[in-house]
């Protein structure tokens, strides 16, 4: 047999009662979407919740006279629980809050102290500095003194110098006086020989 | 003669149909199944309610995912099985994710209102997990009314949010999926559950998992498909594990749930700008957070048009909408949204 003409009958079975379903339900949504069953329900609803407070209330009652604990005993004992619990956590959120003002204060003592150690960082190497200035300076200081002192040497060289130079300059005063006088000699030697010629003839 | 051409027989095969006996014999007469979660490890606890940490295979990313599953059911749908688990297929994909289980309330928590959730339970457990993560930013993934929890917490926290995953999320309680007179009558206070509410003082589990039933009324599918597909033991599996976890219903606090109806159904305040939690007026268009809302195209409890105005309330810049081909429970029951997410997320989830 082909299984053009085959069938699996669960598959229509399938279909059939989605259709069915989907009928179903819509008669279902038309039927009930009326305020007669919503006043019904309504009123329903209100003879329920009378009957399951008095159920309670006699509950409590026969509990108490009988003395034994209820379900609202136990559950008061629970909400101690709860409440520690809550207290726990309170506690719990508060020791995080402290925990992050911590972690925040240590990055900030991080940050200060990186800080701190970078200006002591500058601070000796400008003390380095400073130190070498200082070396060089008071190498200099001693070259000046050093250089005064020559100076004064110098000083002392200067006035031999005029000491000199005036006495060169005396010197050479005394060389002009010499010259004339050499030349006055000179000039009188002449007129002793002239007037030696004068006589001879 | 066409009529006969027409006709097909229907034919089946020994073997399958052993195989389909057996195993439904198996659903019917042995215990559920046990549900392993992937490897996690509890953070920090808080009453009922854990958060739990699903530590990356190979960490891919610096954002951690935080997930918010509905108050309304248990969320190891979102890890329900190693194949199809939203969070394992997170991990695989590179995600460190945290998830918050609000746990069932017992009658010592009839007290707990929403701002309670939202404010002393979810953004605690958003700061212990920015805080184990050691991130500085995370996602926040909510889904259902976890979803709706996580838009009131982002548009009130100081907490860096860095993208915001809605899916399935109702937002705008103008409409919903009961019927037009029925959500009429919640909107004028025709009908009202307060007194009810006050009386159970904890909504049991049972009610929930009947108002669940009810709301889908006729539901035959799910039990019709496992008929037809009991020979597929993987269907078989992922069925059980699915019709586990829709029994396995939580209880709900009857401050919060009272505040939800009276709040977020009878006045909508969520989108009218006037909830308030904890004395903070909750106001979506402070959410300016990369965001991404998903709704799932055969969702029949979260209607797209709950999702889609918070597209618009928001003022975030960056805002993505998603459109995905599944069911309310099946985007999550398939592990379908840890791939609807990805894309989306992996460009955003980097310092």
């Amino acid at each position: 047999m082909s299984d053009e003409n085959m069938n699996n009958p669960y598959e229509s079975f399938r279909r059939l009662s989605e259709m069915w379903e989907k009928g179903l339900n819509d008669l279902l949504i038309q039927s009930i979407d009326n305020r007669e069953l919503i006043r019904m329900t309504q009123l329903g609803v209100g003879v329920h919740s009378r009957y399951v407070e008095r159920l309670k209330r006699n509950q409590e009652l026969m509990a108490n006279i009988m003395n034994i604990p209820t379900k609202n005993d136990v559950a008061n004992v629970a909400k101690l629980t709860i409440q520690a619990e809550e207290k726990v956590d309170t506690l719990q959120q508060q020791i995080w809050s402290l925990q992050d003002s911590f972690a925040l204060a240590n990055q900030e003592q991080h940050k200060l102290l990186a800080e701190i150690m970078e200006f002591t960082k500058q601070l000796h190497t400008e003390w380095v500095h400073s130190a070498k200035d200082l070396a060089e300076a008071k190498k200099l200081t001693t070259e000046m003194k050093k250089m005064r002192q020559e100076l004064v040497e110098a000083k002392d060289l200067k006035e031999s110098l005029l000491e000199l130079k005036q006495e060169l300059i005396h010197f050479s005063d005394m060389k002009n006086e010499v010259n004339v006088l050499r030349e006055l000699l000179k000039k009188e030697k002449e007129e002793t020989a002239l007037a030696v010629a004068g006589t001879v003839e | 003669m066409a009529a006969i051409t027409r006709f097909k027989l229907p034919v089946t095969n020994l073997e399958t149909e052993q195989e389909r006996w057996h195993q439904l014999y198996k659903v019917l007469h042995e215990p559920k199944p046990e549900i392993k979660s992937s490897p996690r490890q509890s953070v920090w606890r808080k009453n009922k309610s854990v958060l739990w940490f699903y530590p990356a295979q190979e960490k891919k990313y610096d954002v951690p995912i935080f997930m918010v599953y509905s108050l309304l059911n248990k969320p190891y749908i979102l890890d329900i099985s190693e194949e199809t688990s939203v969070i394992g297929n997170l991990n695989k994909q590179g995600y460190d994710v945290y998830m918050f289980d609000w746990g069932s309330p017992g009658l010592e928590d009839k007290g707990i209102t929403l701002d309670n959730y939202v404010l002393d339970y979810l953004e605690m457990a958003v700061r212990v997990a920015l805080r184990h993560a050691k991130a500085p930013e995370i996602s926040l993934v909510g889904y259902c009314i976890g979803g709706t929890l996580s838009a009131m917490l982002a548009s009130i926290t100081d907490l860096p949010i860095k993208n915001l995953v809605l899916a399935a999320v109702p937002i705008d309680y103008s409409d919903f999926i009961l019927p037009d007179k029925w959500v009429k009558a919640m909107h004028d206070g025709t009908l009202s559950l307060d007194r009810m509410i006050d009386a159970y003082e904890v909504i049991p589990s049972e009610f929930l998992y009947t108002t669940f039933l009810a709301l889908q009324g006729f539901n035959i599918g799910p039990n019709v498909n496992l008929v037809t597909r009991a020979h597929d033991r993987k269907y078989v599996d992922k069925w059980r594990r699915m019709d586990k976890w829709t029994r396995d219903a939580v209880t709900f606090s009857g401050a919060a749930f009272k505040q939800m109806l009276n709040d977020l159904y009878k006045d909508n305040k969520l989108v009218k700008g006037e909830m308030t939690l904890g004395g903070k007026k909750v106001d979506l268009s402070k959410i300016d957070c990369s965001l991404l809302v998903i709704t799932s195209t055969r969702d029949e409890l979260v209607l797209e048009s709950q999702s889609l105005p918070v597209m618009e309330l928001v003022s975030s810049e960056d805002k993505t909408y998603q459109l995905v081909e599944a069911g309310h429970v099946s985007i999550c029951l398939t592990g379908q949204f840890a791939f609807a997410v990805d894309p989306w997320l992996s460009t955003r989830s980097k310092f």
